[in-house]
């Protein structure tokens, strides 16, 4: 890891950063402000529990609405921040190596004395540290959304603490593999596109999973079947062993993509 | 110091290096020549550690390129063949960068060059012109002062005027001793600068000579000359004088004698143009390459 180098790469990447922990910051925040209406309103609740239960579990809406934590689980991380989380990873995985090696600009960083490994090392660190700025915003916006506009009964901290853990280290693990591919192809086209077509099979594994119990053993071959904010927000989610193992799989990958990348041949 | 034994490198396309040596030593310019794709970049590449090779050896001041890159580095100032800086940067901030990866304490050399250069140091990198990439290169290489220098085309883009200031910071350097290695494919750019030239064509080196040597080689020694009147060509293919080609009133005529007989002949008649035909690289690489690789 080199300081001159993680500090240039934080105050280019900023303003991306900003954008992205601003908008989960905000989107969440506001969406908190909907939910006492929406936690009133039975009849929305009774539409949703009409669906059939393939359905509700594939789009993880089986939850309670009259619940806060619920709420932004099925609302936000179920959704929307599914998505946001997967653009910000891979784009960022990508930008940090694969695009300076197929621009060209990486060679300027490798005629410093600074390595090859110290320098994929740095480049993670700048992406780990992305990921964990967006997901601490996205945090930060849920809690005091709760503050400003609900009564807190229904809202536990420990559990949403829980899911946002989880969230944040299965998108590490992705994080981790698109930058694996980002330091293993010569153009930037190529690992975005890898990177991107891994994580929408892994996505469409999962609901295929979830929408038809005779192929639900495709859950075995897909990260998101980890991916369960309502089980999470009900309480039977193995916590701790689960994020053991996301936090080691991270680690051993970006490990990998150092070791490989420092044995390349580079078009520079 | 720079030594390159044996390197080879094939790439699947059958193009890349095979069996190049050189050396250059300290207080040397050494000028790489070449057509586009014969090599000079993968050459340097070598150089950079960049790529492992397949035989032979690249070393810098006794380390090897490949396995102890970043003992060289320190000591290396480089500009590569596509100038791509990190981008979202200014100038200022790049250069903050590679002095920092560096752990280069003093500025005053990088003051000193931009100063030199007349270098706006707040502008974007995006929005630079080719040129001021160019001086932006330049100064990032030379700014920590380093041992060893290599230059991959480095002149393209800059105005005469700042060319020549960047040929009289080659001449400086030389004389600090430092070692430097500059690569282009136009003669004439590394007429002034180098002390040796290397040529290389598909990969392998064909001539490696001192520059004096091989610009007597290489004058071409004919003259092309335009008369008024036509009649005067046909007065001159009558004379003794080698005339190796004529269309209409101009004739070439090669200087097969004493100059001042040419002159005296030439004298007689009147003359509307006359031209000392400057060798290009092309006709080098025929006056190697003809007896060797005819068929190629």
């Amino acid at each position: 890891m080199n300081l001159a180098l993680y500090k240039a790469m934080m105050k280019s990447h900023s303003k991306l950063l900003i954008t992205y922990s601003c908008s989960v910051f905000l989107y969440l925040y506001l969406l908190v402000m909907t939910f006492p209406m929406f936690a009133e309103s039975q009849q929305l609740n009774d539409v949703l529990k009409g669906l059939p239960e393939s359905v509700q579990v594939a789009f993880g809406i089986q939850g309670n609405l009259s619940n806060v934590n619920d709420y932004m689980a099925m609302n936000f991380y179920n959704s929307l921040y599914l998505y946001i989380l997967m653009a910000y990873a891979i784009l960022t995985a990508i930008q940090l190596v694969s695009r300076f090696v197929d621009r060209g600009s990486m060679a300027y960083l490798l005629s410093s004395p600074v390595s090859r490994v110290q320098v994929i090392n740095t480049q993670a660190m700048v992406l780990i540290t992305g990921l964990f700025v967006v997901n601490l915003f996205t945090y930060f916006g849920g809690y005091l959304g709760v503050l400003s506009f609900t009564d807190k009964n229904g809202f536990d901290m420990s559990i949403f603490t829980q899911m946002n853990l989880i969230v944040m280290l299965i998108f590490l693990v992705i994080s981790a593999y698109s930058f694996l591919f980002s330091c293993l192809f010569n153009e930037e086209k190529l690992a975005m596109g890898a990177s991107f077509g891994i994580t929408i099979l892994f996505y469409s594994l999962d609901l295929a999973s979830k929408l038809s119990e005779e192929i639900d053993w495709l859950k075995y071959f897909t990260i998101f079947s980890l991916y369960q904010p309502q089980k999470i927000s009900q309480g039977d989610y193995n916590v701790l062993s689960t994020s053991m193992i996301l936090s080691i799989v991270a680690i051993v990958l970006f490990i990998l993509s150092a070791s490989l990348f420092k044995r390349r041949d580079l078009t520079l | 110091m720079i030594e390159v034994n044996n390197l080879t490198k094939e790439f699947s396309n059958k193009k890349g290096l095979f069996d190049v040596d050189f050396k250059v030593e300290k207080g040397q310019i050494f000028g790489y020549l070449g057509p586009n794709g014969a090599g000079k970049s993968t050459t340097i590449r070598h150089l950079l550690g960049y790529v492992k090779p397949q035989k032979g050896q690249a070393k810098i001041n006794g380390f090897d390129c490949w396995s102890e890159s970043e003992k060289i580095h320190g000591q290396l100032g480089y500009i590569p063949g596509e100038i791509a800086f990190v981008e979202g940067m200014s100038a200022v901030d790049f250069l903050n960068l590679m002095s920092g990866m560096r752990g280069t304490k003093s500025n005053e050399k990088r003051n000193e060059l931009i100063a030199r250069f007349d270098l706006d140091i707040k502008t974007p990198v995006r929005k630079m012109s080719k040129g001021m990439k160019q001086k932006l290169a330049i100064i990032s290489a030379f700014m920590h002062d380093p041992e060893v220098i290599i230059l991959d085309e480095p002149s393209s883009g800059l105005d005469p005027l700042m060319q020549r200031e960047f040929v009289d910071l080659l001449h400086e350097e030389k004389k600090k001793g430092k070692t430097i290695l500059i690569s282009s494919h136009i003669f004439s750019e590394l007429e002034d600068t180098a002390d040796i030239i290397a040529i290389i064509r598909h990969g392998k080196l064909i001539k490696t000579q001192d520059v004096h040597t091989l610009r007597e080689e290489m004058a071409k020694n004919i003259y092309e000359v335009e008369f008024q009147n036509q009649e005067d060509v046909h007065s001159l293919m009558n004379s003794d004088l080698a005339i190796s080609n004529h269309e209409g009133n101009k004739a070439t005529i090669s200087v097969d004698r004493d100059v001042n007989e040419i002159f005296k002949y030439l004298s007689r008649y009147k003359i509307k143009k006359f031209d000392v035909p400057k060798q290009r690289l092309e006709d080098i690489f025929m006056k190697y390459y003809n007896d060797k690789e005819e068929h190629l």
